[in-house]
């Protein structure tokens, strides 16, 4: 449902913040889904196929941490790009409150 | 008093019962709570001896919020971050505490919180760890919106310029 600018006695009235469509939905569907993908399913299939990452002690290095499945930074960018999804979706529900 | 609260998800309906007593007292513990660590923290690097340096974690290489971190390393954009984090975190925390513009406070922290989670070079500590929740609790706190328990929040949504912009709700709680 979109909801459409509305005047009240001349007083600019903004779409209600408790009106979602399926935009809404979708950014929600998209931003929430990409960081649970990105935390939990991809960790549960590492653990599910035991190849959880895990520190080890090298000589003359130190101590590193060992990756065996999916990248880390793939992980991250994922887990990101869903906050980043919803941050826009934040961004688009405020700008239109004071457009609309 | 319980509220029946009706929603579609999923292309399904879902009853939620809310509880408004429990609700009202558990935002507002979440919302001190967090305020004091944010206020903590930044109280903490002003009574430290010497100045507070985010030089390292601006400088930090292998992290997918480098380019951006590092792009502020050095000069007069790693001063004015030396000036802004702990400043930052003292308003951040001010404003959870007291309740004022808390969902643009809880923003500022979950930006905060975002560079210091995907800060992270190695995981070693996985993917849920402290810094997640840090930042899923001031998006929680920016979804519920807690200033207008006991918070000036409930004062400045009374005001004749906040109604004229209903807008601003998005910034108060």
């Amino acid at each position: 449902m979109v909801t459409l600018p509305a005047r009240i006695e001349g007083r600019h009235v903004p779409p209600s913040p408790s009106t979602y469509d399926r935009f809404d939905a979708a950014a929600l569907t998209i931003g929430l889904g990409l960081v649970l993908v990105g935390v939990a399913v991809i960790g549960f299939l590492e653990t599910a196929i035991g190849s959880v990452h895990f520190t080890q002690r090298i000589g003359g290095v130190g101590v590193v941490v060992v990756h065996t499945s999916f990248t880390p930074h793939g992980r991250a960018y994922l887990v990101a790009l869903g906050f980043v999804v919803l941050f826009g979706w934040g961004v688009y529900r405020f700008s239109r409150a004071i457009v609309v | 008093m319980v509220h029946h609260v009706k929603l579609l998800l999923f292309g399904r309906e879902w009853t939620l019962d809310l509880s408004a007593q429990l609700t009202g007292y558990w935002l507002l513990f979440l919302r001190l709570l967090v305020g004091w660590w944010f206020l903590h923290e930044g109280l903490n690097k002003y009574v430290t001896p010497g100045p507070f340096r985010a030089g390292w974690f601006l400088e930090k290489t292998g992290t997918i919020v480098s380019p951006v971190l590092n792009s502020f390393a050095g000069g007069a954009t790693e001063a004015a971050v030396n000036v802004l984090v702990p400043l930052g975190e003292v308003l951040i925390g001010l404003g959870l505490v007291l309740g004022c513009l808390s969902r643009l406070a809880s923003f500022f922290g979950a930006f905060m919180m975002f560079f210091f989670y995907f800060g992270e070079e190695s995981w070693r500590r996985g993917f849920v760890n402290g810094d997640l929740f840090g930042l899923v609790l001031f998006l929680t706190i920016i979804v519920f919106g807690a200033g207008r328990i006991w918070g000036i929040d409930a004062i400045l949504e009374r005001t004749r310029f906040v109604e004229e912009r209903p807008w601003l709700r998005y910034l108060l709680g």
